[in-house]
């Protein structure tokens, strides 16, 4: 898929990438004109058009307004493969399986924590690992507990004291996707996750403190138990290098039987396997298992929040309230039915950097949900403030029930780096009221607000255009990064 | 790196990176491969090559399947194994098989300083030549 790619704004929401060459479906882009500035200036858009070329793919292929240059597929892509005609593609979900964000609500409020916020980000510096290669000296999975884990996900952590049952209820799949088989899963990719559990990892993963800054539709915030200036907590991490073994294995095995299959990639890392055939299923059964670790990862993480916030603030789980409000995957891929062309199809979708967005009345919603829709989560950069939104039926129609994940990059690492150089960053961010713990320099400067697009711009777009509503906004108080 | 060895850039991506390497053999290439994928991490003027892993691919699909299979099983000893490399001297390299000692040591916590994670080596704008001053390997790398 070579060449300039040709892209036709549909209104103020939508653009199109009209299908030619090998594409067998059009390219669907949701964004402002001011993000297709950005849009168009690398990649991205080509990688959607190339998406559209892969075996099966129904209705479009398409990109969120946080869209940006992948590998492969485009970061912030969905895209949906027939179930009996489609294929699975390691590189559609991404190495870090089931990365994802989850939120946790208090009875706290702002005013009473804003003073010892440097405390507190200390405190969960000490408990939640932070950084690359980060490991836990103090628990180390054997080989039979992370067997469990890998099968069980979320409810594994709970079991052993790591969180509440009723935390099950809030998290996408209950915190378990199905078909999860161990037997599919590398010894390496065993090793490399025995002693990860409970860690952020680097890049752009963190745990941040918050409050609620702004509530714009009252009777969601109500239902999610968001309150204006109620304390919350984010947290943004995945499989870590369990994840990242098991999808660098899966691209080994569908580079090797691209050819056996006659599938004609124009981009290697989209290499894929028909659905149904041994290497999709060898896939498909060791991604639930990254997707269930990714699960207890961050529920044994908010097991951690909740133990620094009881030591630093001598408060017991009734007087703090720190409860989940939803936990969701942005880098999956899920069986599910959506209407397609006036038909009802069972597909695969492929959520990478993008978010399930289901509307009220859906059947996987939880009951406590079932009026207003699902919680979508979308942070944005470190220093400003990240969104709650709520599906809408907008999404059934559009986006195969998706939404955008984050404010997505906009500056390279090495441009961060410079635009950040000699600037005094951590006080940069004290200023703005937010304390902050970081593994490394390096990590904060590549990491800086400037590098992200406005994730209210973002926001704006997937409102706009129907895929899920503005709930609230929230703003950092304190936040420990990689 | 000069005087006729391996030659290294980090280029830019907006969500990652890639290393750019040149070098006049295929086993600089790899030795530069390997110093390339690890300064991504860190300084890797603070590592001490005195000791070696054995590195082998035996199954690769191309030449171009091989430097990304390389780069991973680098990627595994050092996530899993905590290792850090900053060359290697190449036994043997054919288009799809290679058999290497990495050249680096165990991570210290004193001297290191890894402030970049690579979650893995990809296949996307893969590039692999060679010309006659040589060869050329670009790679992207997902942070």
């Amino acid at each position: 898929m070579a060449g300039t790619v040709r892209v036709e704004r549909v209104d103020a929401y939508h653009w199109r990438i009209p299908r030619h060459g090998e594409m067998r479906v059009d390219g669907l882009i949701f964004a402002s004109d001011r993000l297709m500035t950005d849009l168009r200036s690398d990649p991205t858009l080509e990688q959607v058009a190339n998406v559209a070329c892969l075996p099966g793919i129904v209705g479009a292929s398409l990109a969120m307004p946080d869209a940006h240059w992948g590998y492969g597929f485009p970061i912030g892509g969905v895209a949906a493969f027939d179930a009996e005609e489609g294929v699975v593609s390691p590189g559609g979900v991404g190495y870090d399986i089931n990365c994802g964000v989850r939120l946790l609500r208090s009875n706290l409020r702002r005013d009473e924590i804003a003073p010892r916020a440097k405390e507190l980000v200390d405190r969960l510096f000490a408990v939640i690992p932070t950084g690359v290669g980060a490991h836990r000296r103090d628990e180390r999975l054997d080989r039979r507990d992370e067997r469990d884990l890998l099968v069980q996900g979320a409810r594994w952590a709970i079991e052993r004291g790591y969180g509440y049952a009723s935390d099950l209820e809030v998290i996408e799949a209950r915190g378990r996707i199905d078909g999860a088989d161990p037997r599919a899963v590398s010894e390496r990719a065993l090793e490399r996750g025995r002693a990860q559990l409970g860690t952020v990892g680097s890049g752009n993963h963190f745990v941040e403190v918050g409050h609620v800054a702004e509530v714009y539709d009252t009777r969601a915030a109500a239902a999610f138990g968001l309150q204006e200036g109620a304390v919350t907590v984010l947290i943004h991490s995945g499989s870590r290098g369990f994840g990242h073994q098991v999808c660098t294995d899966a691209v080994k095995e569908m580079v090797r039987v691209a050819a056996k299959y006659r599938i004609d990639l124009p981009d290697r890392q989209l290499c894929c396997a028909p659905l149904g055939s041994p290497e999709a299923e060898g896939y498909l059964a060791a991604m639930a298992c990254a997707a269930n670790f990714a699960f207890a990862n961050r529920q044994r993480m908010a097991h951690g929040v909740r133990q620094a916030f009881e030591s630093v603030l001598s408060v017991g789980p009734r007087d703090h309230g720190l409860h989940t409000v939803y936990d969701v995957c942005h880098n999956i891929a899920k069986f599910e039915d959506h209407e397609v062309e006036g038909r009802r199809r069972r597909v695969c979708v492929h959520r990478k950097g993008a978010t399930r967005a289901f509307p009220p009345h859906h059947a996987e919603l939880p009951e406590r949900y079932r009026e207003t829709g699902q919680p979508v989560l979308i942070p944005g950069d470190m220093g400003r403030y990240s969104y709650v939104l709520v599906g809408a039926a907008g999404a059934m129609e559009q986006s195969f029930g998706s939404t955008c994940h984050g404010a997505g990059r906009v500056m390279s690492r090495k441009a961060a780096m410079r635009a950040s150089k000699g600037r005094p960053l951590i006080r940069e961010m004290e200023d703005r009221g937010v304390a902050i713990r970081s593994a490394g320099m390096r990590t904060l400067a590549e990491e800086m607000p400037e590098a992200y697009k406005d994730v209210a711009d973002v926001v704006e777009v997937v409102h706009g255009a129907g895929l899920s509503r503005k709930v609230a906004r929230l703003e950092p108080i304190g936040v420990i990064k990689g | 790196m000069s005087d006729g060895g391996p030659w290294f850039r980090l280029l830019d991506h907006t969500g990652d990176m890639a290393i750019l390497v040149r070098a006049p053999d295929l086993e600089g290439l790899y030795d530069g491969l390997t110093r390339a994928l690890f300064e991504v991490m860190m300084d890797t003027r603070t590592i001490d090559a005195s000791k070696t892993v054995a590195v082998g691919v035996e199954d690769a699909v191309d030449a171009e399947d091989l430097v990304v299979r390389y780069l991973s099983e680098l990627l595994f000893l050092h996530d899993a194994r905590d290792w850090v490399f900053r060359g290697a001297k190449v036994r043997r390299v054919t288009d799809t098989a290679i058999q290497a000692d990495a050249l680096g040591e165990p991570f210290d916590p004193v001297r290191h300083a890894i402030d970049r994670q690579i979650k893995a080596v990809t296949h996307h704008h893969l590039l692999l030549s060679r010309d006659r001053d040589g060869w050329t390997a670009r790679c992207v790398l997902d942070l």
